[in-house]
């Protein structure tokens, strides 16, 4: 459920029995911007960030904006990609004990027992760190023939993937792109299957649909995105989470507007039918107000025609 | 003197399991590899040495307040039973939802986490203090809840020590030891 506030798109959230006005930024989104015709950094300016945190009512997060290192009125890259990385490390922890790649494994083996010997590659957009792709290459989830490609539109992010792919000695690859533009992360969409975690919440209701029909385009053999069911249960959960496990200030915000931010089953389902209407779309969210601790992360998953 | 001795020898274990497990709080989501059993022992003898130095100060003046009025013994005991009526239930937890994690399916091993470990953690430093509270409650003396007040602070501080020596370490490292690079080709 959307709606527009000061000019920009807000998310109507639930924290307890109290309908709250969620503004859509994360720190992490606001501080890093790349020109997406060449890829390139560019420069972000502190003000702006604070300027759109406080108009939307963000002023712990504002407060945290204020502690980023500066030069110029200018965010410092170099700190602001370091800060990135240990942010997305702390997320990898996350991911662990949510048992996050065990359950992507687990769809993907079910999914490709239907098509035993077919080439397959694997797309994960909007990678990060590549944490679900580094872990099925290191456990070999998949079994031979199976190509591994994160993807990721931040080159720092990429950059140290691939340095840790590279420590560990796996077999797979990374990519500093867009990952739904065609010939990225391949050109053969029947062999693909497109995953991602943790991204769906960082597009807004009215971009989702053009997210799956990207993959439509790219005539993809299927998808399969997780995202946090959201409800007060995952958002409590989330906020005794990032306090405990997190030491990032930027995490444990970041994290809990995550879980406050992330769509209903029925807002991903109408967008997949939306974007993507000739695929199979399949997301299920359980009752509001009882918690179930199994299903936190659960995909929204559509099969080529 | 030598009844009770079970009282702080039970609060030793439990302030060395904690300490070990603060040292793999301390260690994790930090290098980003996958493969990270090796360094998650490292982590976990770091935050036993660490809690001994800590908490080594704080035994080393009970023992000899003990050693110089030896009817304070009886003093500390009661304290110490009182924090075990709710430390050893904690500990107890926890050591449970680990056995769990281990010998449990993924599924069930996630459940672990989520009911007990990460709640558990949150919730660790209220209770060192409600010990301190019941130990209080139980009568203790002055001195007495200060040796307790410092032991539970030393606990507590652990896993902080160990990540300002993270970082310290961190930044003395020229270059670091996986430098942010560029991403692989096409």
């Amino acid at each position: 459920m959307t709606s527009i506030r000061n000019g920009r798109e807000t998310f109507c959230g639930f924290l307890g029995a109290l309908p709250m006005m969620i503004s859509v930024e994360e720190l992490t989104d606001l501080i890093v911007a790349t020109d997406p015709a060449s890829g390139a950094r560019l420069p972000v300016r502190l003000d702006t960030v604070i300027a759109q945190l406080t108009a939307g009512g963000q002023d712990r997060a504002a407060r945290l904006a204020r502690r980023l290192p500066v030069r110029d009125g200018v965010l410092v890259a170099e700190e602001i990609d370091a800060l990135q990385i240990r942010v997305h490390c702390e997320l990898q922890r996350l991911g662990e004990e949510l048992q996050l790649p065990r359950r992507v494994a687990e769809w993907l083996l079910r999914w490709r027992a239907a098509r035993p010997g077919e080439p397959l590659r694997v797309v994960d957009v909007g990678c990060g760190l590549g944490h679900v792709v580094r872990w099925l290459a290191a456990y070999d989830a998949l079994g031979p023939g199976v190509d591994l490609v994160g993807v990721d539109l931040n080159r720092a992010l990429v950059g140290r993937a691939a340095e840790l792919a590279a420590a560990e000695g796996l077999d797979c690859r990374f990519i500093a792109g867009d990952a739904l533009a065609p010939g990225v992360a391949g050109d053969d969409g029947m062999t693909t299957v497109v995953i991602s975690s943790g991204l769906l919440h960082h597009l807004t209701a009215s971009a989702l649909p053009e997210f799956f029909a990207a993959q439509r385009r790219l005539r993809v053999a299927a998808f399969a995105h997780w995202d946090i069911d959201p409800g007060p249960w995952t958002t409590a959960g989330a906020w005794i989470f990032h306090r405990a496990r997190m030491r990032e200030p930027v995490s444990r915000h970041d994290g809990v507007l995550s879980a406050r931010r992330a769509h209903p089953a029925s807002v991903l389902l109408a967008a997949a039918r939306a974007g993507a209407p000739d695929y199979r779309p399949a997301c299920t969210d359980g009752p509001r107000w009882w918690p179930r601790l199994s299903e936190v992360l659960r995909p929204v998953t559509g099969t080529a025609p | 003197m030598t009844a009770g001795w079970w009282v702080p020898v039970t609060l030793v274990v439990l302030a060395a399991l904690d300490g070990a497990f603060a040292g793999f709080r301390s260690s994790c989501g930090r290098t980003g590899l996958i493969r990270h059993r090796r360094e998650d022992v490292r982590a976990h003898l770091r935050g036993l040495a660490t809690a001994a130095l800590l908490l080594g100060p704080v035994a080393v003046l009970v023992l000899a307040d003990v050693l110089v009025h030896p009817p304070h013994w009886d003093d500390y005991l009661v304290a110490g039973r009182a924090m075990l009526l709710l430390y050893l239930p904690f500990g107890a937890t926890v050591l449970a939802a680990l056995v769990a994690y281990v010998v449990l399916g993924w599924r069930r091993r996630f459940l672990a986490t989520a009911l007990i470990l990460g709640p558990f953690t949150f919730a660790r430093p209220f209770v060192a203090v409600a010990g301190l509270v019941l130990a209080a409650r139980a009568g203790a003396g002055y001195p007495v809840l200060a040796a307790a007040a410092a032991a539970v602070l030393a606990a507590l501080a652990v896993e902080p020590v160990l990540d300002r020596w993270r970082v310290a370490a961190a930044a003395r490292r020229q270059p670091p030891a996986l430098p942010t690079g560029t991403a692989s080709p096409r």
